[in-house]
C-alpha cells in the first residue's frame, strides 16, 4: 500500500487539500475591484461639468468607494471562512454602500462623453417616445425626479424587463438601481451634492439642466440595445 | 389663531467670524440660501394647514409619517439649521475650546471618559453616515446619559416617527453642502476642525436646562 493509503497518509492527504483549497479561494476572493479607466480628460465635459469637480469625484469619491469596497469584501471572505453569520450580515450596509458607489459611477463616466450634439436615434428613440411621448418629456421628468431627491441620491432611466419599458426611478445614497428596483440602469445622474456643489452651489437645477449636453446617447442605447436582448 | 410666518434666524455672529475654519463665503451660501430656502418653501408648504399655526419647535413634535414631505423636509431643515447655528460661536484661533464645567460635562465624563472621548465617538458617527444627514446629541428627562444619534435627511429625533427618545441639544450638520467648499472630500478635515468653533456653552445650557427637562430646544425668537 502507498503512503496515501495509510491512515497518517489519509489524514495528512485531506489536511494539505483542505487547507490548500481554502488558500486558493482566499486568493481568488482577494482579486480587488479597480478603479476603471475614465474615457475623457478631466476637461472634457466642460464648461457643463468642470474639471474640478471631475477629478474630485474619479479620484476621490469614486476610488474611496473602490477601496473600501475591497476592505469589505476582505472581511466578508474572513466572516465566511470563519462561518460567522452575525458578521456576514453586519458587513451588508458597507457592502451596499460602497458596491453601489462602484456600480453607480462605473456607470456614470459611460453616460456621459463630450458634448457631441447627438440625440437618441432608431430603437431607444422610438422607445421613449412610446414611454414618455417624447425625448423633451423624458428630460423633463427625469430632471423633476432628479432634483426632487431628498438629500443623497441618484436619478435613473431604467429599463423594466418583465414590461419591456422604459422606467424613470430614484434611489437613495448610494443604491444601485438594479439590485433595488430590478430595473436596468440606463443613464444616470449622481444629484449628491459632491457632484455639481463646486460649480452649481446650492442650485441642483441647474446642474441637472446641464447634464444632458453631456449624456452619451450612444452608451444609453447601447445599454438599452443589451438589456432588451438580455 | 393665525398663521405664522417663519422667519430665517440672523446669524448670532458675523459672516466672517467663523475663518478660517469655515470660510464667509461658504457661510453666506449655508445661511443665505441653504436656510433661507428651506424657511421660504416651509411658509408654502403650511399656507391652510393646521400646523401653520405652531412654533417650529412645536411643529417638529406633531411630524410623523401622514405629514406632507414638503412640510417635513422644510421644518426639518429650517429647525436643524437654526440649532446647528447656535452650537456654533466666533472662532479664535489657537484657542483651546473645552467644555465648561458643569452637568454636561460630568454627563461627558460618564459615557464617554473624557471630552476627547466624546468628539471621537461624534467624529465616528460623521464619518460612518452614508448619505446626507445630521449627528445629534440627545437626551431626555428620563434619560441624562447623553446620546450620539446619526439621523438622515433633514429628520430629527423629536419627529413622532424616527426612533429615538431624546431631544437634540447639539446638532452637526454632515450634508456635503456644510463643508464641500471649504473641505471638499474630506469631511474628517472639516469635524476636527469644526470643534475649534463649538460652542459648548450653548449646549451644556441647552442640556441641563431643555433636554433634561425633556424640552425641545427654542431655537426661534418669537
Amino acid at each position: 500500500m502507498n503512503f496515501r493509503g495509510t491512515m497518517l497518509g489519509k489524514i495528512l492527504w485531506q489536511g494539505v487539500t483542505s487547507r490548500h483549497l481554502t488558500a486558493i479561494w482566499s486568493i481568488s476572493s482577494r482579486s480587488k475591484h479597480k478603479l476603471p479607466d475614465l474615457p475623457y480628460d478631466f476637461n472634457a465635459l466642460e464648461p457643463y461639468i468642470s474639471a474640478e469637480i471631475m477629478k474630485i469625484h474619479y479620484e476621490k469619491h469614486h476610488a474611496t468607494y473602490v477601496s473600501n469596497l475591497n476592505v469589505a469584501e476582505e472581511k466578508l471572505g474572513e466572516a465566511k471562512a470563519k462561518g460567522d453569520i452575525s458578521a456576514v450580515i453586519a458587513l451588508a450596509p458597507a457592502l451596499r454602500f460602497n458596491g453601489g458607489g462602484h456600480i453607480n459611477h462605473s456607470i456614470f463616466w459611460q453616460n456621459l462623453g463630450p458634448k457631441s450634439g447627438e440625440e437618441p436615434t432608431d430603437d431607444l428613440k422610438s422607445a421613449i417616445e412610446l414611454d414618455f411621448g417624447s425625448i423633451e418629456n423624458l428630460k423633463i421628468q427625469l430632471s423633476t425626479a432628479s432634483i426632487a431627491v431628498q438629500g443623497s441620491g441618484w436619478g435613473w432611466l431604467g429599463y423594466n424587463r418583465q414590461s419591456g419599458r422604459l422606467q424613470i426611478a430614484v434611489c437613495p445614497n448610494q443604491d444601485p438601481l438594479e439590485a433595488t428596483t430590478g430595473l436596468v440602469p440606463l443613464f444616470g445622474i449622481d444629484v449628491w451634492e459632491h457632484a455639481y456643489y463646486l460649480q452649481y452651489k446650492n442650485v441642483r437645477p441647474d446642474y441637472v439642466k446641464a447634464i444632458w449636453n453631456v449624456a452619451n446617447w450612444s452608451d444609453i442605447a447601447s445599454r438599452f440595445a443589451k438589456a432588451k436582448s438580455g | 389663531m393665525p398663521d405664522m410666518e417663519y422667519e430665517l434666524p440672523a446669524l448670532p455672529y458675523a459672516y466672517d467670524a467663523l475663518e478660517p475654519v469655515l470660510k464667509q463665503s461658504s457661510l453666506k451660501i449655508h445661511h443665505g440660501d441653504h436656510h433661507r430656502i428651506y424657511v421660504e418653501k416651509l411658509n408654502a408648504a403650511v399656507k391652510g394647514l393646521s400646523v401653520a399655526t405652531k412654533s417650529i419647535e412645536d411643529m417638529l413634535a406633531c411630524i410623523d409619517a401622514s405629514t406632507p414631505k414638503a412640510v417635513r423636509n422644510n421644518a426639518g431643515g429650517h429647525y436643524n439649521h437654526s440649532l446647528f447655528w447656535l452650537c456654533m460661536k466666533a472662532h479664535k484661533a489657537d484657542a483651546v475650546n473645552p467644555i465648561p464645567e458643569g452637568r454636561f460635562l460630568s454627563s461627558v465624563h460618564n459615557s464617554f471618559r473624557s471630552e476627547e472621548g466624546l468628539k471621537c465617538k461624534i467624529k465616528d458617527a460623521a464619518l460612518s453616515l452614508c448619505g446626507s444627514g445630521w449627528i445629534y446629541l440627545t437626551a431626555n428627562a428620563k434619560r441624562a446619559e447623553i446620546c450620539i444619534e446619526s439621523i438622515y435627511n433633514q429628520d430629527s429625533p423629536i419627529m413622532q416617527d424616527v426612533p429615538g427618545d431624546g431631544v437634540p441639544f447639539f446638532a452637526l450638520d454632515i450634508w456635503e453642502h456644510a463643508y464641500y467648499l471649504d473641505y471638499t472630500f474630506k469631511r474628517a478635515e472639516y469635524i476636527d476642525r469644526w470643534f475649534g468653533l463649538t460652542d459648548w456653552g450653548f449646549v451644556s445650557d441647552a442640556y441641563e436646562n431643555w433636554a433634561l427637562k425633556g424640552s425641545v430646544v427654542r431655537v426661534s425668537r418669537l
